[in-house]
C-alpha cells in the first residue's frame, strides 16, 4: 500500500508532504514525528480530524478503551509537549456527507495528472510543495514567500526557534534520499507559536483521499487535493484546490494569539498500486518474442499488439522484447549462426523467462539452436501452421502453443459459392521458399475443385505479368492468393502488399487466407486473427511466468478461424449481402444512417411529432379564435342593426312627416282633379290636370325614395364592401335627418366635397356612422341657444384620406369624458345607453378608418371620421367602374 | 272673386301647398299659400271671410307659435291645424289655442272640406256677431250725453223719479229722454233695453281691447 500525506503550514501556507505506505495509527504517529523533526520550532498544538488514526472513534468514547488506553497519536503529542485538538464537527460527518463533499468538489478546480509510475508522481508532488513553500508570493505577509516570512521571523525572534531555518533552504541539503520519502524533507519552519493540524481522511472508506486547502488558489501552482486511487499506469491522480477544509469547520485559530503560523497535515490514502510491485524485491520477468519475418509485416504487428496486451494485463512490469529473423529476405546457415551468437550475447545479462516463437521459421530456428541459446527456458510458439508443426513432432514438453490452420480450401469453397458463374480459378503464388510451400499446399488442395472450375496457377511469375493476366480477367473467374514474399523477378513484398497490388488491378474478385489482407482489396476468406494468436500466446506466457507448468496449460488444439469479409468488396462484386453468413466478421461496412444516427433520428422524429402537435394545436386554436371572432363580428353587426332600428325609432316623427307630406300632396291633388271632373267637363283645365299628374308623379317618387332609403338603412344585410361615394352617403343622411333637424329647430348644413370621395366600405355602415354622429350633434345643438343651433356636416379630401367632419355649436365635450367617449355604455345623455359612439368606432374601424373627437375653439364639438380613399390619385381615369 | 271665401294655407312643403290649394280652389275657395309663418305675417290677409290652414312643422317659428300669436296680431281667422305626425302635446296645444280642427296628413279631401266648411261657418258666425255689435255701437253713439246718462240709469233699474232726482232734472224730462233713447235704439220695453245695454257694454269692452282694428 501507498499513501500520501500533506501538511499545510503557516497561515496554511506551508505544506509538508509525506508519502507513506499505509494509513493507520503507526503512520500517523510516524508522520507527526517526522513533522516535529522537520519543523524548526516547538509545536504546542496539533489539530487533527477525528479519524481513527488520530483518536478513538466516537463509539469508544465512553468505553474501557478510551478510559484505560491512550491513543498512539496522543502519546506522540504528549511526548512532544503538544496539545492535541480535534475538530468540533458536530455532528461528525458521516460517510454519506463525506461522499457528498468529494462529489461537490467542482470538476473545474480539479486538474488531473497521469503518472505511469510513482516516481514521477512523487517528483511532481515534491516540486509542487517546494513551489508552494519557496516560490509562491503570499498576500499576507505582503510579497514574501512562506519560507522568507519564516526566516524573517527568525531574525527578529530567534528565541522561538529551535534551529536556524536558513538550514532548510531548498537544495542539496534538503534532498530526500529515500525514494518513498523524498518530500518529507521539504519541511517547513515558522514561529514558535505554531499549531499543527493533521487531517487524516483514511477512515472515510471509499473516497479515501480528499485533501483540500483553501489558500492554494494560485493558478500557477497546482491546487492541492489528492483524490482517489493512485494510478496504475494510465490511471490518474487528481489535485484540486478546494474548500473542504472550510467545510469541515475546524475551529479557527486566532492569528494574534498563536502568531502567523498554522499547519495542516492531511493524510491521504490510496490503494492498488503498481509501484509497490515495481519496487518489490522480486525482479521483473522478461519475455523474448522472436518473429520469423520482418518487423513491419502486418501479421507481426498485430500479433505483437496481442501478445503485449495479454502480458501487461496480467502483469505490467513484465518486460517484453522482440527480435525478428527477417525471413525470407535473410536466410542461410551463416546468418542463423550470427543471429544465434547475437541473441546469446544480447540476452546474457537478462535472460528471458519465456520465449515466444512467432512463425514456423522462428520455431525451427529456436528448436535448432535451443541448446546454444536458452536451453531450459520454456518456449511458446504462435502462428505455426498445423501441417508444419506436425512435421516437427514430437516437440519437447516445454514447447507449447496453439497452431494455426490457414483454411485455403474453405476460402476457395466460399468464393465459388459466392460466384456460382465462375468457371476459372486462378491461384497466385510467389517464388520464395515459404511461397513455394504455399503453392504446394494449394496444388494439393486444388484438385477437389477441378470438376467445377478450371484451375490455373500463376506461380513464381513476375508481378507485372501477373498483373497483366489479372487485369484481363472478367467476372467468370475467381482469384485466390496467399500473397507472396518474392515474385518471379526477385522483387520482395509483404504478402499484404502483394495481395493489395493484385486486387487493385484484378478484373475478378480476389480472396486470401490472412486477416491482414482485409482492407487491401480482397473480398475475404476464412482466417484466424493474428491479434488473437498473439493474445493467446501472451496468455500462455503469462501463465508460464506465474509458475504454471507447460504441460498443464490446456491450450486449444488449433486457432479458430472465422469468415472475414470486406463489405466494400462484397458490394463491389455484387455478392448478395444475404448470403454473407451472420457470424462473419464484416469490416468496412458503413453503418446505415439508421445505425449511425438512431438516437438523433428518434429525437428528430420526436421533435417533429411534437412540432406537428404544436402546429395542430395552434391551428385548432386559430380556428377557435376565428370562430369567436366571427361570432363577435356577428354580434357587433347585430348590435349595429339594433342601433339602427333604435335610431329609426327616434326618427319616427320625422320619417312620418317625410312620408306623409308627399302622400298628403298626392291625395289632395287627386281630390282636386276629382272635384274638377265633378264640376263638369267644360270646367276641366287640361293644363291643370297635366300639372296635377306631374306633381303626383313627383310626390310618389319622393315618398318611395324615403321609404327606400329607410329600408336600405334598416334591413339586415350582409356586410359588403364596395366603392361608394361619401358625398352620396352624406346626401342620404341629410334626407333622413333633415326633417328631424327641422323638428328640433336645428339647422342642418351639409357640405359635400367638390369631387367624389370614393372609399371602399359598406354603404349602410357608413351611413349609420354619419347618422349616429349627426344625431348626436343635433342632440347637442338642441340644448344650445337658438342662434347656435347649427350642425355642419362637411366632407373633404386630405392627402389620400377622405374626412367627414360633424360639427355642432353646443356645449362641447367635457375633458374628463374625452378618454371614455368611445367606450361602450358610456353616455352623458339622460336616456342614452352609451352604444352610439362605441358602434361608430367599431364600424369605422371595420372599414379601415379612424374616428376622433375634439372640441372646437369657438365652442361645440367636432367628430372627425377618416376613411382611406380607394383610388390612388384623385381623378385618375379608368378608376371608376 | 271677393264673394268667395278665402283659405290661407301655411305649409313649407310646396308640393303639398300647391296640391291643397288646387283642391280648395276646385272646391270654390279663394286660396292663398304661404311657405312660412313670416311670409304669412308679411302678407296679412284682408278682413274678408276666410280661414287658415296651418302646418305644425315649419321652418322658423312653428305653426302653433303662429296660431298662438294670431290674436295678438289682431287676426281673427279660424285656424285648422295640420300635422304630418300628430303627437299629443302639439294636438293639445293647438286645441287650447282654439283651433277649429286638428287634421293629420294625408288629409282626405272630404274631411278637409268639412273642416274648412266648419271653419268658414264659424267665421261667418263670428262675423255676424261682430257686425251686430258694430251696429249697436253705432246706435249707442247716436245718443246725446244726457240720453246716455239716462240710459245707464234706466238699465241700472232706477225709477224715473230717482233719475230725475239724481240728474237734477224734471221727471217729465226724464220720461221724454227715455222715450228718445228707446226710439233711437229701436226697442219697445225697458227689458229689451236692458238686453241691448248688456251687449253694448260687452261690445264696448271688446272695442276697447281691439281699438286700432276697429277704431
Amino acid at each position: 500500500m501507498f499513501h500520501i500525506t500533506f501538511a499545510r503550514v503557516g497561515f496554511g501556507e506551508f505544506a509538508f508532504v509525506q508519502v507513506v505506505r499505509k494509513t493507520g495509527r503507526t503512520s500517523a504517529s510516524a508522520f507527526l514525528r517526522a513533522l516535529i523533526h522537520a519543523v524548526p520550532y516547538p509545536i504546542h498544538t496539533v489539530v487533527t480530524d477525528d479519524g481513527i488514526q488520530f483518536t478513538f472513534p466516537p463509539r469508544y468514547a465512553d468505553g474501557p478503551i478510551a478510559r484505560h488506553i491512550t491513543h498512539m497519536f496522543d502519546r506522540r503529542c504528549r511526548e512532544n509537549g503538544s496539545e492535541h485538538r480535534l475538530p468540533k464537527v458536530k455532528p461528525p460527518l458521516d460517510q454519506w456527507q463525506v461522499e457528498r463533499m468529494s462529489r461537490t468538489i467542482p470538476e473545474a478546480t480539479v486538474t488531473r495528472f497521469h503518472y505511469d509510475h510513482h516516481h514521477p508522481f512523487e517528483t511532481h508532488l515534491a516540486d509542487f510543495v517546494a513551489a508552494c513553500n519557496f516560490g509562491r508570493r503570499l498576500k499576507i505577509p505582503r510579497g514574501l514567500t512562506p519560507y522568507e516570512f519564516i526566516c524573517k521571523r527568525w531574525t527578529s525572534e530567534p528565541s522561538k526557534f529551535i534551529l536556524d531555518p536558513i538550514h532548510q533552504m531548498p537544495g542539496l541539503n534538503t534532498e530526500g534520499a529515500e525514494p518513498g520519502d523524498s518530500a518529507c524533507r521539504r519541511s517547513s519552519v515558522g514561529p514558535r507559536a505554531a499549531i499543527v493540524r493533521i487531517g487524516l481522511s483514511g477512515h472515510h472508506q471509499r473516497r479515501q483521499c480528499m485533501i483540500a486547502t483553501r489558500t492554494f488558489r494560485d493558478p500557477i501552482i497546482h491546487p492541492l487535493v489528492g483524490e482517489g486511487v493512485l494510478p496504475r499506469p494510465g490511471g490518474c491522480f487528481r489535485l484540486a484546490g478546494n474548500a473542504l477544509w472550510q467545510r469541515l469547520s475546524y475551529p479557527r485559530v486566532a492569528k494574534s494569539k498563536y502568531g502567523a503560523v498554522t499547519l495542516l497535515a492531511l493524510l491521504a490514502v490510496s490503494s492498488a498500486i503498481v509501484g509497490s510491485r515495481a519496487s518489490a524485491a522480486e525482479p521483473a520477468k522478461r519475455v523474448l518474442v522472436l518473429y520469423d519475418n520482418n518487423r513491419l509485416l502486418p501479421a507481426n504487428v498485430l500479433a505483437d499488439q496481442g501478445i503485449n496486451q495479454a502480458i501487461s494485463a496480467s502483469n505490467d512490469s513484465t518486460v517484453v522484447s522482440a527480435e525478428f529473423l527477417d525471413a525470407p529476405q535473410f536466410d542461410g546457415a551463416p546468418y542463423r549462426r550470427a543471429v544465434t551468437t547475437f541473441l546469446r550475447a544480447k540476452y546474457a545479462a537478462h535472460p528471458p523467462d519465456v520465449i515466444v516463437a512467432a512463425g514456423d521459421g522462428a520455431l525451427g530456428f529456436l528448436l535448432d539452436n535451443r541448446q546454444e541459446l536458452f536451453p531450459s527456458v520454456p518456449l511458446v510458439h504462435m502462428g505455426v501452421d498445423v501441417a508444419s508443426l506436425r512435421r516437427r513432432e514430437p516437440l519437447p514438453v516445454d514447447v507449447v502453443g496453439v497452431p494455426v490452420a490457414f483454411d485455403f480450401t474453405g476460402t476457395i469453397e466460399q468464393a465459388l459459392k459466392w460466384h456460382p458463374k465462375a468457371s476459372r480459378l486462378l491461384l497466385v503464388t510467389g517464388s520464395s521458399e515459404p511461397d513455394r510451400q504455399w503453392e504446394a499446399r494449394l496444388r494439393a488442395g486444388a484438385g477437389q475443385f477441378q470438376q467445377r472450375v478450371s484451375t490455373e496457377f500463376l506461380a513464381g511469375l513476375p508481378t507485372a505479368v501477373v498483373l497483366k493476366r489479372l487485369g484481363e480477367l472478367n467476372d467468370d473467374a475467381v482469384v485466390f492468393t496467399p500473397g507472396y514474399f518474392r515474385d518471379g523477378s526477385g522483387r520482395s513484398f509483404t504478402p499484404r502488399e502483394a495481395a493489395a497490388e493484385l486486387a487493385s488491378v484484378s478484373g475478378a474478385p480476389v480472396y486470401g487466407p490472412y486477416n491482414t489482407f482485409i482492407g487491401a482489396g480482397i473480398v475475404g476468406g476464412f482466417m484466424p486473427s493474428f491479434e488473437e494468436i498473439g493474445r493467446m500466446a501472451g496468455t500462455a506466457v503469462a501463465r508460464l511466468l506465474d509458475g504454471a507448468a507447460p504441460g498443464t496449460l490446456q491450450l486449444p488444439k488449433v486457432m479458430p478461424v472465422a469468415l472475414n469479409v470486406d463489405w466494400r468488396q462484397i458490394l463491389r462484386w455484387g455478392i448478395d449481402p444475404d448470403r454473407v453468413p451472420r457470424d462473419a466478421i464484416v469490416r468496412f461496412r458503413t453503418p446505415t444512417f439508421w445505425e449511425t444516427y438512431r438516437a438523433e433520428a428518434w429525437i428528430a422524429i420526436g421533435l417533429f411529432l411534437l412540432q406537428s402537435l404544436l402546429v395542430a394545436g395552434l391551428l385548432f386554436e386559430r380556428r377557435r379564435r376565428r370562430k369567436a371572432e366571427a361570432a363577435v363580428d356577428k354580434h357587433r353587426f347585430e348590435l349595429a342593426h339594433a342601433s339602427r332600428l333604435a335610431t329609426a325609432g327616434e326618427l319616427t316623427a320625422s320619417i312620418a312627416h317625410e312620408i306623409n307630406q308627399p302622400l298628403g300632396a298626392i291625395l289632395s291633388n287627386v281630390s282636386a282633379a276629382e272635384l274638377m271632373f265633378e264640376a263638369g267637363p267644360d270646367r276641366i283645365d287640361l293644363e291643370e290636370i297635366r300639372q296635377i299628374l306631374g306633381d303626383i308623379h313627383r310626390d310618389t317618387i319622393r315618398a318611395s325614395e324615403v321609404i327606400r332609403r329607410l329600408r336600405a338603412l334598416l334591413s339586415k344585410h350582409d356586410v359588403e364592401r364596395r366603392l361608394i361615394d361619401l358625398n352620396e352617403s352624406l346626401g342620404d343622411m341629410a334626407i333622413i335627418l333633415r326633417a328631424e333637424a327641422q323638428r328640433r329647430s336645428v339647422a342642418l348644413v351639409v357640405r359635400p366635397s367638390a369631387q367624389a370621395l370614393e372609399v371602399l366600405a359598406d354603404r349602410v355602415q357608413v351611413q349609420q356612422v354619419l347618422l349616429n354622429l349627426t344625431l348626436n350633434a343635433i342632440d347637442a345643438a338642441t340644448g344650445a341657444a337658438v342662434e347656435r343651433r347649427t350642425v355642419t356636416v362637411s366632407a373633404a379630401e386630405r392627402a389620400g384620406v377622405a374626412t367627414i367632419t360633424v360639427r355642432d355649436r353646443g356645449h362641447g365635450i367635457a375633458s374628463e369624458h374625452m378618454p371614455r367617449l368611445f367606450d361602450s355604455f358610456f353616455s352623458t345623455k339622460r336616456t342614452g345607453i352609451g352604444l352610439g359612439l362605441s358602434i361608430v368606432r367599431t364600424l369605422v374601424e371595420a372599414q379601415g378608418g379612424t374616428v376622433s373627437a375634439r372640441n372646437e375653439p369657438g365652442g361645440g364639438a367636432a367628430f372627425e371620421v377618416e376613411f382611406p380613399l380607394a383610388r390612388a390619385a384623385p381623378g385618375s381615369p379608368g378608376e371608376r367602374p | 272673386m271677393s264673394d268667395r271665401a278665402q283659405v290661407h294655407i301655411v305649409d313649407d312643403d310646396a308640393s303639398l301647398r300647391i296640391a291643397l290649394g288646387r283642391l280648395l280652389n276646385a272646391a270654390g275657395f279663394d286660396v292663398h299659400g304661404y311657405a312660412s309663418t313670416g311670409e304669412f305675417l308679411l302678407n296679412r290677409p284682408d278682413s274678408r271671410h276666410g280661414c287658415l290652414l296651418l302646418d305644425v312643422r315649419l321652418p322658423g317659428p312653428s305653426g302653433l307659435d303662429l296660431h298662438e300669436a294670431l290674436a295678438g296680431q289682431g287676426i281673427d281667422l279660424p285656424v285648422i291645424v295640420m300635422s304630418g305626425h300628430a303627437d299629443v302635446p302639439s294636438c293639445v296645444r293647438a286645441m287650447k289655442a282654439g283651433a277649429v280642427d286638428f287634421l293629420e296628413k294625408p288629409i282626405a279631401s272630404q274631411i278637409l272640406l268639412d273642416a274648412v266648411g266648419r271653419a268658414l261657418a264659424l267665421d261667418l258666425q263670428k262675423r255676424a256677431v261682430r257686425d251686430e255689435e258694430n251696429q249697436l255701437g253705432l246706435l249707442f253713439a247716436s245718443l246725446s250725453p244726457r240720453e246716455r246718462e239716462v240710459f245707464e240709469r234706466v238699465v241700472a233699474g232706477k225709477l224715473n223719479k230717482q233719475i230725475a232726482d239724481e240728474l237734477g232734472i224734471a221727471e217729465r224730462t226724464v220720461k221724454a229722454q227715455r222715450a228718445h233713447v228707446m226710439e233711437k235704439l229701436g226697442v219697445g220695453s225697458a227689458a229689451e233695453l236692458g238686453r241691448i245695454a248688456e251687449r253694448i257694454l260687452h261690445g264696448r269692452d271688446e272695442t276697447a281691447r281691439a281699438g286700432d282694428v276697429f277704431p
